[in-house]
């Protein structure tokens, strides 16, 4: 059964010994990030943290890490939390093969249960907010779901877009926003901008698992989210109408702010420790004025560490990259079997594909660079044999010690752009590129020997499961 | 929401009552505003820079603190404020038959 609402994910996390519930008294800073960064260092069964008594807090609850492990990242799609990451992103893939499934509208959004408006707005009186990494410019909200509507076309669903988007909280009623150039909110921004408009703006925090997952993968502009949750989730998303705004919100989000994106308004910000495991900042970026908040009795401040990969936003944005880009890539060349893009949200990617002809993998290659979410990232596209699984590094860096010759095999594109956050990139939003062809040559293509591969011998399979089950026997 | 003040950078004055006046660590302006005090016994504020938006907790590490003992890669100045460069960029207004660009040109001049 679906969740309905982040607590029912949580309730499931608890039952499953993913979640760590602490009553102890925690200090906003430096306890709060440091326990979540500890956690991001646990590995693949981190917990889930709740720490339910912040210092000088009298009600806030705080939810940290919880989608910070591929234990947790299998039980928000329901599955058994010991599955493989391989079978993970196969299920993801499998799923969206289901898109679109239409969302369903409910009444009575329980963030309904509580309002503040107009000069009463006070994200203070709402959320528990706290610094995550030391030299961060304040205090940031950075897992909530961002919802703004295309101003040339409101009414188009499919244009309406949810995105994660870094905020960075001024004052009261105010926040910083990055709307990264290649993400469909710049394109909303541009067009409100270009008409002297404000951007109409809801962001909804504290949302059951899927609405987190979706909002972190990169989907073409046309494409809904929450149609996209509604595979993944085998259900309908419930959403409900947000009311100033009228933008479609997650239902069962545990706080929703509403207000605009101030038009050709530009304010210092930052910087920020990034998932690139650097800070940044220094630019003048857009503002948020919050106009009206809503939420839960007793609400759950949802937040996401990240820092040093590996953090919770690697786990979050792992499968939810790899699966749009293998389906983009699919739709014009089917050989293609499978992508890694779990390394900082696909700056580096692998894809293994069999090839038609010769030169095939290379077009493959150059592909992956040119998809949308290749306008930003996607700086190191390694591209191997349908046998080589591309979330096996071993294998990868086998086939890249024995099929890649560097004088025929690398393609270097100059001037190719990058999201402004990758620190190498100069100047910031541009750098080259590189396709690093590892597959077998085929004809016309007839370089190196690679006719006789040993093969693991036929009966290794058998072997391998009576193992298996002696080694079980031994323990 | 007014923008920031980008004026020169003063050190502190004096305080309502003769207490050296609060200012920012990061970009040493006075523009300094407490925007919560801990609701369960008062026992932290929230401090923010308007200049800079920098915003701290009075009980977090005096690095983040103290204009001293600001790690100096993360200082701000006037200068380095105004200069700082637009992402995304502000657009062109649209320019209309009906002289809409125009008329929210002058409206927010």
């Amino acid at each position: 059964m679906p969740y309905d609402d982040l607590r029912g994910y949580l309730e499931a996390l608890d039952k499953h010994g993913q979640l760590l519930r602490i009553g102890e008294p925690a200090d906003p800073e430096p306890d709060l990030a440091a326990a979540a960064n500890a956690a991001a260092r646990m590995g693949a069964e981190a917990p889930a943290l709740c720490f339910e008594n912040v210092t000088g807090y009298s009600a806030g609850r705080v939810a940290l890490n919880v989608h910070g492990s591929w234990a947790n990242h299998a039980l928000a799609l329901e599955l058994p939390p010991s599955t493989p990451v391989r079978e993970q992103v196969a299920e993801f893939s499998r799923r969206w093969e289901s898109f679109p499934v239409a969302p369903e509208r409910r009444a009575d959004p329980p963030f309904l249960q509580n309002t503040l408006e107009g000069e009463d707005v006070d994200l203070y009186r709402v959320l528990p907010l706290f610094r995550l990494n030391a030299h961060d410019g304040g205090f940031y909200v950075d897992k909530a779901a961002v919802v703004t509507q295309d101003p040339e076309d409101p009414e188009h669903f499919g244009k309406q877009n949810v995105g994660i988007y870094r905020l960075q909280c001024k004052g009261r009623r105010h926040f910083g926003i990055q709307p990264g150039s290649v993400h469909d909110i710049a394109r909303h921004l541009r067009s409100a901008e270009e008409r002297g408009e404000d951007l109409p703006v809801a962001i909804a925090l504290g949302n059951e698992p899927v609405i987190s997952l979706v909002a972190a993968a990169p989907m073409a502009y046309e494409e809904s989210e929450y149609e996209l949750a509604g595979a993944l989730r085998g259900a309908p998303a419930p959403i409900a109408r947000a009311p100033l705004t009228g933008i479609d919100v997650p239902w069962g989000c545990e706080v929703l702010l509403e207000g605009v994106v101030e038009s050709r308004v530009r304010e210092i910000e930052g910087p920020f420790g990034e998932f690139t495991g650097h800070y940044s900042g220094g630019r003048r970026m857009p503002v948020i004025r919050v106009d009206r908040i809503s939420y839960r009795t007793d609400p759950l401040f949802e937040h996401l560490y990240l820092g040093l990969p590996w953090t919770e936003i690697d786990y979050l944005m792992g499968p939810a990259t790899c699966v749009p880009l293998l389906q983009q890539l699919r739709a014009e060349f089917p050989e293609v079997v499978a992508v890694n893009a779990m390394y900082t949200h696909g700056l580096v990617a692998i894809v293994s594909t069999r090839s038609r002809l010769g030169g095939f993998a290379r077009a493959v290659g150059l592909r992956v660079a040119t998809t949308p979410h290749g306008l930003g990232y996607c700086k190191v596209v390694i591209v191997v044999d349908e046998n080589v699984d591309p979330f096996d590094l071993p294998q990868v860096m086998w086939a890249l010690s024995t099929k890649f010759n560097p004088t025929d095999d690398l393609l270097q594109l100059p001037g190719m752009s990058i999201l402004p956050l990758d620190p190498s990139s100069d100047p910031t939003g541009i750098s080259g590129k590189v396709v690093l062809d590892a597959t077998t040559p085929v004809a016309p293509d007839r370089r190196g020997r690679h006719t006789t591969p040993v093969r693991d011998l036929p009966e290794t399979g058998a072997w391998l499961e009576r193992l298996r089950a002696l080694t079980q026997e031994v323990r | 929401m007014t923008g920031p003040d980008t004026g020169p950078d003063t050190g502190p004055g004096p305080g309502p009552e003769g207490e050296p006046a609060v200012i920012c660590p990061r970009c040493r302006s006075e523009h300094v505003e407490t925007v919560t005090v801990a609701p369960r016994g008062g026992v932290w504020e929230v401090r923010q820079c308007t200049r800079c938006w920098y915003a701290w907790r009075t009980t977090e590490p005096a690095a983040r603190t103290t204009p001293e003992l600001f790690p100096e890669e993360f200082r701000l100045t006037g200068q380095s404020i105004e200069s700082a460069p637009e992402l995304p960029a502000v657009p062109p207004l649209l320019e209309r038959p009906d002289g809409a660009a125009a008329r929210a040109r002058e409206e927010r001049s």
